[in-house]
């Protein structure tokens, strides 16, 4: 065991509910509140299943919701020295869905119509069909949006699960015409992949039969994010299999209502009978304080307690501007951030937090002319796992000891398998080519752009991409990373490349729902004002009031220590008549937090 | 449970076959002349399954395409070779490694793994031969050493040197067996230990320890005291790890050098067995297993069927093993262990043939495991069911065929009765080169010396009697007609007169001045025979066939019976009537007045009379063929045998 995963295992071994969660044996979930250390806990569950309970050729089912945590996991197992033997599943769910469900088992059962080979809707496919199927239902795209219509198609999906959600017809109708329209297509979009997957596995014994013979156990990550389809394929294993499943989640942080996501379902796993069921009530993140505040904008008392930074005190602070987001920004870069910047905090230690992304960019634009240096987690192309891969490779050729070779190799040798047709090639010629490739093309470490035009040439992976059926977007998507290198205005080389996904001594830019998952020193909320957060649309709706507070106790449980609130008192809205100049009052959570601090609070950051 | 085994192959272009699809079953018992394909067939499953062949071995050469192609290279021609299995639904192991092969053929679910060797144009334009071995319908699925891992094949070779494979540590499955039980390191210190101490003071005598000193002398004179040089004697391995390679296995007190090879054979192949089976529900667990077993599980099904020895393992209380350890240990079946069919080629070496039944009766109903035998033995295939039959057909010098009878069509009582005459008949149908098909004993009897008398030993000319008992022949010629034996089919006429009241009067001659209808009952049966076989189109209005036509196709009846046949054939000449005096004289219990009413009933041509004397108690017509056979000359062949007699030959040797 390296020195790594000993230090971790100690950590939560001293943790009476993380050793409870670890040690489980039974179906177990895990509430994990913010800093609670859940990835580690389930990275090590993963390795301790991996060497004591699973035999080969069986594996692993680890599930997460985002590309990001699923690689976060698999960097930490490697970390951790775990060598992959390619048994183990760890990604999202539709990779899970494609990979272990839909390729072994569509063609076994044709009265499904699953289009054999898979074929998966490219975005001008999806574009079409939505447009088509509003046009036939003389609909307007203001009537239902896309996510709209796939809200539907997502918790429409039966089964055992007893949580009703109230259904939106005119988007059930479209969202009817438009699977009508892909499927005549023979094409099937992301929601067809999981719902195909869901019914699969809820119909077919055979097919529940393969999966517990392959995944003894199935991890679930940031399950309060996953939805309907997934809560069903959970239930559906749990009553009807002997794996056992593991999942974690935090019904607080669910902030995925518009996708149909709610924090019920999680409760509803945990009130099944066979079920341990896990709280972890210690933050290792933020201070008492931070904690505290938390549950105040949430309105809860949930009784988190901080595991660190004993004694220490949070900081809150309350700015008010005039009009505008400009003058918000502008309050940020020639105050806030040199402020904080001259306290000591590093920029990788600060992030600014706003409502939507065209207020990420003109902040951005606005860092880049006062020379603040920013990261945005966001960028133009998707960090698709194509991409991730190309990063690794990237990290590999500048330093072999930083990433595994067999893993780089085994994900090429899957992707060859189910993206190119008509493959035919040894395993071992296509890793000396794999491995050549990448040991050349050290010679072009100065210059990304040439570096990656070799490694796409050498693969010859525009090509492959050309013909793919299972990733129909990634071509595209390939074009706009070249695109943001040639651009450069994000300063790309080699080694950034290799780091996309963490700052480097830059300041964080991201909407308050991607801030999810990352950690501060301070955080700086921008937008504090009621009717825009909470957005006016949610005020009367008691579910998406209660979203948005806990997007605001998601934003919060960021900070470790520091916590800055910015609002105007004027905004300017266009409308028909012309701009209308409208006055707006503090947010609720402005008002709760300040309160909050009246009561409780130590010290207001002298700002 | 049911455990994984091969249920479809099909074949192209691969050394003496051309094509074939046959369907196959839990073993496969194939069987066949020298040169039919037996060992293609056999290698052709080895391309995709056994790991002990080489990358370079499965890489095929112009060579290996069947000889029909008269230039494989220049026509791109393939060779194909596919592989379905069934009954592996229950081996978690293997749905867990095997997704990727299931496909579904009429609605069955199936494993599919297919060897290809196909050519490719390189970059210069020229053509290049690959193989690839894949799984399920998609080629980029390939099937690699890793999965050979869990399921393979392990193939015995007929030329086996038991004596070296059992004696030599590399090979023999006394150790592979050994090593399966991973016996706790710290056991084996111990016995090395006691065993050190032991050999030590048992060697402690005068004679050894002055040979000892001497060499030990001797050595140090020559090296100086450099090094450690002290001398021991040992009787045994000491090294721990090593310690059980000394295990001999005794029968009866004896080492196995002393014993026959017949029953070495019997004892390596039992071994080689176990080693690749292991039954679901194990006899011995060890602590550690057990208790993650107990941990995991509420019912007490463990703690009912095992007990803890002293060593600390836990072992299976000898007794049935009930339904619930079964489901226990199908929940909680091992992962990993590979799955491996066995093919035996020629297990019967070195076997009498009493030990030949009684091994293979074992194999193949007392074993759960595919296995694949290939054999010669007709006291192996005699025993085997019709459905693990695999016949390998050489059709001409070059090209064989693999047939199998799954697709006989045969009614449960058909399929009994064969299995019942082949299991008599040592399977001799298996193997004749040419059958004559008869309904009674009489006919088994008398028509080898018939077939003598007019200059066709059938011994030599490898041609089978085949007495089915009764006149249905339609799932003999079915099963014949499959393995491409000619035969054909000697039956009686069965004259019958037709009453006024439709019922009809058997066992009476023909007369002229009868104005009744009359009939034969052998021609109807013929006629429904024929039909079987698609000969609809000659059909009389009556619904029978012509004579004519019933000849074609290989069917040969008389008028009456043949006994009947015999005598009124017999009458024509004196020394024909005296073989058949002589022969009831010798055998009837009766006095001489009996004696001389059956010659003078011959003699008036009441034939029906004299058969009523041999049918009488005491004779039989069994003993009367049997007798008669060594008194019967040409002239008391009945016309319509001789007939039967050289079709079959004409059918055999068409040459001649």
């Amino acid at each position: 065991m390296n020195e790594l995963r000993k230090s971790k295992l100690k950590q939560i071994i001293s943790d009476e509910q993380q050793a409870r969660a670890y040690n489980s044996n039974a179906h177990t979930t895990v509430i994990a509140g913010p800093g609670s250390g859940k990835t580690s806990i389930l990275t090590l569950k993963a390795l301790k299943l991996l060497e004591n309970d699973i035999r080969e050729p069986q594996g692993l089912g680890c599930i997460t919701y985002s590309r990001e945590a699923a690689r976060e996991i698999r960097d930490r197992l490697h970390a951790f020295g775990f060598k992959s033997n390619g048994n183990s599943f760890f990604g999202t769910v539709h990779a899970f869905c494609i990979a272990e469900v839909l390729i072994p088992f569509a063609k076994l059962y044709k009265h499904f119509e699953i289009s054999n080979p898979i074929r998966v809707a490219s975005k001008t496919d999806r574009t079409k069909a939505y447009q088509l199927a509003l046009r036939k239902f003389k609909y307007s795209t203001r009537d239902v949006s896309i996510t709209e219509m796939n809200r539907e198609r997502k918790i429409g999906i039966l089964g055992i699960s007893k949580i009703k959600i109230p259904s939106y017809d005119i988007a059930l109708k479209v969202a009817k015409g438009y699977e009508e329209i892909l499927h005549a297509n023979k094409v099937i979009d992301f929601e067809d992949i999981v719902n195909y997957s869901t019914v699969l596995i809820q119909r077919e014994a055979f097919v529940r039969k393969c999966l517990e013979a392959k995944f003894p156990w199935l991890l679930v990550d940031e399950y309060q994010d996953l939805g309907k389809p997934l809560h069903e394929i959970v239930l559906s294993l749990l009553l009807q299999t002997e794996i056992k499943i593991f999942a974690v989640g935090d019904p607080d942080q669910s902030i995925y209502g518009f996708q149909g996501a709610i924090p019920a379902y999680l409760e509803e796993l945990a009130t099944f009978t066979n079920i341990k069921k896990v709280i972890l009530e210690k933050n290792y993140r933020s201070n008492q304080d931070i904690v505290n505040a938390s549950e105040a904008v949430l309105e809860q008392n949930r009784g988190y307690v901080a595991g660190t930074r004993k004694e220490e005190r949070a900081e809150f602070s309350f700015h008010v501007c005039d009009s505008e987001m400009i003058e918000q920004y502008q309050l940020v870069s020639d105050n806030l951030i040199p402020q904080l910047k001259s306290s000591g905090i590093p920029y990788d230690e600060i992030a600014i937090l706003v409502g939507i992304n065209s207020e990420v960019n003109c902040l951005a634009a606005m860092l880049s002319e006062k020379k603040i240096p920013f990261y945005i987690s966001k960028h133009d192309f998707e960090r698709t796992e194509l991409i991730q891969w190309l990063e690794n490779c990237s990290k590999w050729t500048l330093n072999n000891d930083l990433f595994s070779f067999d893993d780089l190799f085994i994900y090429w040798w899957d992707f060859l398998n189910q993206n190119q047709n008509n493959f035919n090639s040894n395993e071992i010629s296509e890793r000396v080519k794999l491995f050549k490739l990448l040991t050349d093309s050290i010679i072009y470490k100065e210059n990304l752009q040439d570096w990656l035009k070799y490694i796409l040439d050498g693969l010859s992976l525009i090509n492959i991409l050309n013909g793919s059926l299972l990733l129909p977007d990634e071509l595209d998507n390939l074009i706009l990373l070249q695109k943001t290198i040639s651009e450069n205005r994000i300063n790309f080389d080699m080694k950034s490349f290799s780091e996309l996904g963490r700052p480097r001594d830059q300041v964080t830019l991201a909407t308050r729902h991607s801030s999810k998952g990352l950690e501060f020193e301070a955080i700086i909320m921008l937008g504090m004002e009621e009717e825009r957060f909470p957005h006016y649309l949610s005020l009367h709706d008691a579910d998406k009031l209660a979203e948005s507070s806990r997007i605001c106790f998601v934003c919060i449980s960021r900070a470790k220590r520091i916590c800055i609130l910015v609002r105007s008192l004027i905004h300017t809205i266009p409308t028909r008549n012309g701009p209308w100049q409208k006055s707006f009052d503090k947010s609720r959570y402005w008002t709760l937090l300040e309160n909050w601090q009246n009561e409780y609070g130590y010290s207001i950051l002298e700002i | 449970m049911s455990n994984i085994f091969i249920s479809r192959v099909t074949i192209n272009n691969f050394r003496n076959f051309n094509f074939f699809d046959i369907k196959t079953s839990h073993k496969q018992v194939i069987f066949g002349e020298n040169e039919s394909g037996k060992s293609n067939y056999i290698y052709a499953l080895q391309l995709i399954l056994d790991p002990s062949l080489s990358d370079n071995d499965r890489y095929l050469s112009d060579s290996d395409f069947n000889n029909e192609i008269s230039d494989p290279v220049k026509s791109h021609s393939q060779i194909t070779i596919t592989i379905y299995f069934s009954g592996f639904e229950d081996s978690k192991t293997l749905l867990a490694q095997f997704s990727d092969a299931l496909v579904n053929v009429d609605d069955e679910k199936h494993l599919k793994i297919t060897y290809n060797y196909y050519p490719e144009e390189n970059e210069l334009g020229e053509i290049e031969y690959k193989y690839n071995i894949f799984k399920g319908d998609d080629e980029n699925k390939t099937f690699t050493a890793r999965d050979r891992r869990y399921l393979s094949l392990k193939v015995i070779k007929p030329l086996r040197d038991v004596d070296y494979d059992l004696k030599n540590i590399r090979t023999s499955p006394l150790h592979k067996l050994i090593e399966q039980y991973e016996i706790d390191p710290n056991k084996l210190i111990l016995i090395a230990e006691a065993m050190k101490l032991q050999s030590s003071t048992l060697l402690d005598i005068d004679e050894i320890n002055d040979l000892q000193n001497i060499i030990e002398k001797k050595l140090i004179n020559m090296l100086g005291e450099v090094s450690d040089l002290r001398v021991n004697f040992s009787m045994a391995e000491v090294n721990p790890a090593r310690v059980l390679n000394a295990l001999k296995l005794m029968l009866s007190g004896r080492t196995l050098e002393e014993k026959s090879l017949g029953i070495k054979n019997v004892l390596y192949i039992t071994m080689l067995m176990l080693q690749y089976t292991s039954d679901l529900v194990p006899t011995i667990i060890k602590e550690r297993d057990y208790i993650k077993y107990i941990d995991c599980n509420s019912s007490s099904i463990l703690q009912e069927s095992y007990k803890k020895t002293e060593d600390g393992n836990y072992i299976l209380i000898d007794k049935e093993i009930n339904k619930k350890l079964y489901e226990f240990f199908q929940k909680n079946q091992r992962i990993g262990i590979p799955h491996v069919i066995i093919a035996i080629e020629e297990p019967e070496a070195h076997l009498h043939p009493i030990l030949q039944r009684l091994v293979f009766r074992d194999f193949i109903f007392n074993n759960n495991k595919s296995i694949i035998l290939t054999t010669h033995s007709t006291h192996i295939t005699s025993i085997s069911p019709l459905e693990y039959m695999v016949h390998a057909l050489k059709i001409n010098n070059t090209s064989s065929k693999i047939t199998t009878f799954n697709d006989l069509s045969l009614t449960s009582k058909d399929k009994k009765d064969i299995e019942r005459y082949i299991d008599v008949s040592r399977g001799e149908v298996y193997f004749g080169k040419g059958v004559i098909l008869v309904e009674g004993i009489a006919e088994e009897y008398l028509l080898p010396e018939f077939a003598k008398l007019i200059g066709f030993p059938l011994d030599e000319y490898g041609i089978v009697v085949c007495n089915v008992n009764s006149t249905n022949f339609v799932p003999y010629r079915k099963l014949l007609n499959k393995l491409a034996v000619p035969n054909v089919i000697v039956t009686d006429g069965d004259f019958y007169y037709e009453n006024q009241d439709e019922s009809r009067e058997y066992h009476t001659l023909y007369v002229e001045s009868d104005s009744r209808n009359y009939g034969f009952l052998g021609y109807e049966i013929a006629s429904k025979l024929l039909l079987y076989f698609d000969v609809s189109n000659e059909l009389l209005e009556s619904g029978i066939f012509p004579k004519s036509i019933i000849e074609k196709h290989d069917i040969f009846l008389g008028d009456y019976t043949f006994e009947i046949d015999i005598f009124l054939k017999s009458l024509k000449n004196t020394k024909s009537i005296s073989a058949i005096i002589n022969t009831y004289n010798d055998i009837s219990n009766g006095g001489p007045k009996q004696k001389e009413n059956f010659y003078n009933e011959l003699m008036n041509g009441e034939v029906y009379k004299c058969l009523n004397k041999i049918e009488a108690k005491g004779v039989g017509k069994g003993r009367f063929a049997q007798r008669f056979s060594s008194m019967c000359i040409k002239e008391n062949i009945p016309d319509y045998v001789v007939k039967a007699i050289n079709r079959i030959i004409e059918k055999c040797y068409p040459d001649e």
